[in-house]
């Protein structure tokens, strides 16, 4: 297809942008990820930390 | 500081470490995404030519080539059925002055003399004053016709050289209106150059625009 490996070439280009662009920026993020809790219609927001905040992954039910 | 089982409590003066956090979030998954496309681009860029279908062709010998009908008809044969095609160019007024590009046509301008001499030494394939339907208006002559190589389609050329003219400008506006009713967009498949008494037009421009939308 006519054109096709220059728009080809110019994705690999902006790609490549994009990959340096957040691999720069998560060079400095914190550590952690977030944790985002609802409750009476009020966001929380938590910082847990992987292998220190314990039982990061469940999900809890209040009934 | 509030510790819970989600992790530590982000207070309302902290909202900048959430915004860090969920941009880290965001930007780990663009990562991910954006490092798979990048492995499956390159790994195409690496052996994939536009013309690969025509190479196959090009490879064979002449002996071959005789013998084979190509599954698609490659540029120079495109080319050559698309200059074969006789059409009737506008008729020149008699008192436009009389001036004759290097391939043999009279043309309306030494403008007109300087775009189609540069496409006949760049061996550039043209067609002078070709015309088109266009609803709305009928048959109209735009300077010069191509054949893109990128999408094989017509590129239309219209040359507009006294725009300090009112009159010269408010048809030009309406010509480059009409155009865009039929689908012919500048940028795209309608190349457009201006000139004032103080803008002339220069070889550099044209080479731009040549590669940019005609090779």
């Amino acid at each position: 297809m006519h054109g096709l490996k220059k728009m080809l070439v110019e994705e690999e280009a902006r790609l490549r942008t994009t990959a340096e662009q957040t691999k720069e920026q998560l060079k400095t993020a914190p550590e952690g990820i977030l944790r985002v809790s609802k409750c009476n219609n009020q966001v929380q927001y938590y910082q847990s930390i992987p292998g220190v905040t314990k039982k990061k992954w469940k999900i809890y039910f209040k009934i | 500081m509030l510790r819970k089982k989600n992790g530590k409590y982000i207070s309302k003066s902290e909202v900048e470490l959430a915004k860090q956090l969920a941009q880290k979030t965001y930007n780990e998954r663009v990562l991910k995404l954006v490092s798979r496309r990048l492995k499956q681009i390159e790994c195409i860029n690496r052996e994939f030519e536009d013309d690969e279908v025509e190479e196959l062709f090009q490879r064979e010998s002449l002996e071959r080539q005789a013998l084979i009908n190509p599954v698609e008809p490659t540029w120079k044969q495109l080319v050559s059925e698309w200059e074969k095609e006789e059409y009737q160019g506008k008729e020149v007024d008699e008192n436009f002055p009389e001036i004759y590009a290097e391939r043999g046509e009279r043309v309306k301008s030494k403008s007109e003399k300087i775009l189609a001499d540069y496409f006949y030494r760049n061996q550039i394939p043209y067609k002078y004053e070709k015309p088109i339907y266009l609803k709305g208006y009928g048959i109209i002559y735009p300077d010069f016709t191509f054949i893109s190589k990128k999408t094989l389609k017509p590129i239309y050329w219209e040359h507009e050289g006294m725009m300090d003219d009112p009159l010269y400008a408010r048809r030009a506006v309406s010509k480059i209106a009409l155009y865009q009713k039929n689908g012919i967009f500048p940028g795209e498949s309608l190349i457009l150059t201006f000139e004032t008494e103080k803008k002339i037009l220069n070889t550099t421009e044209i080479e731009m625009l040549v590669r940019r939308y005609i090779l």
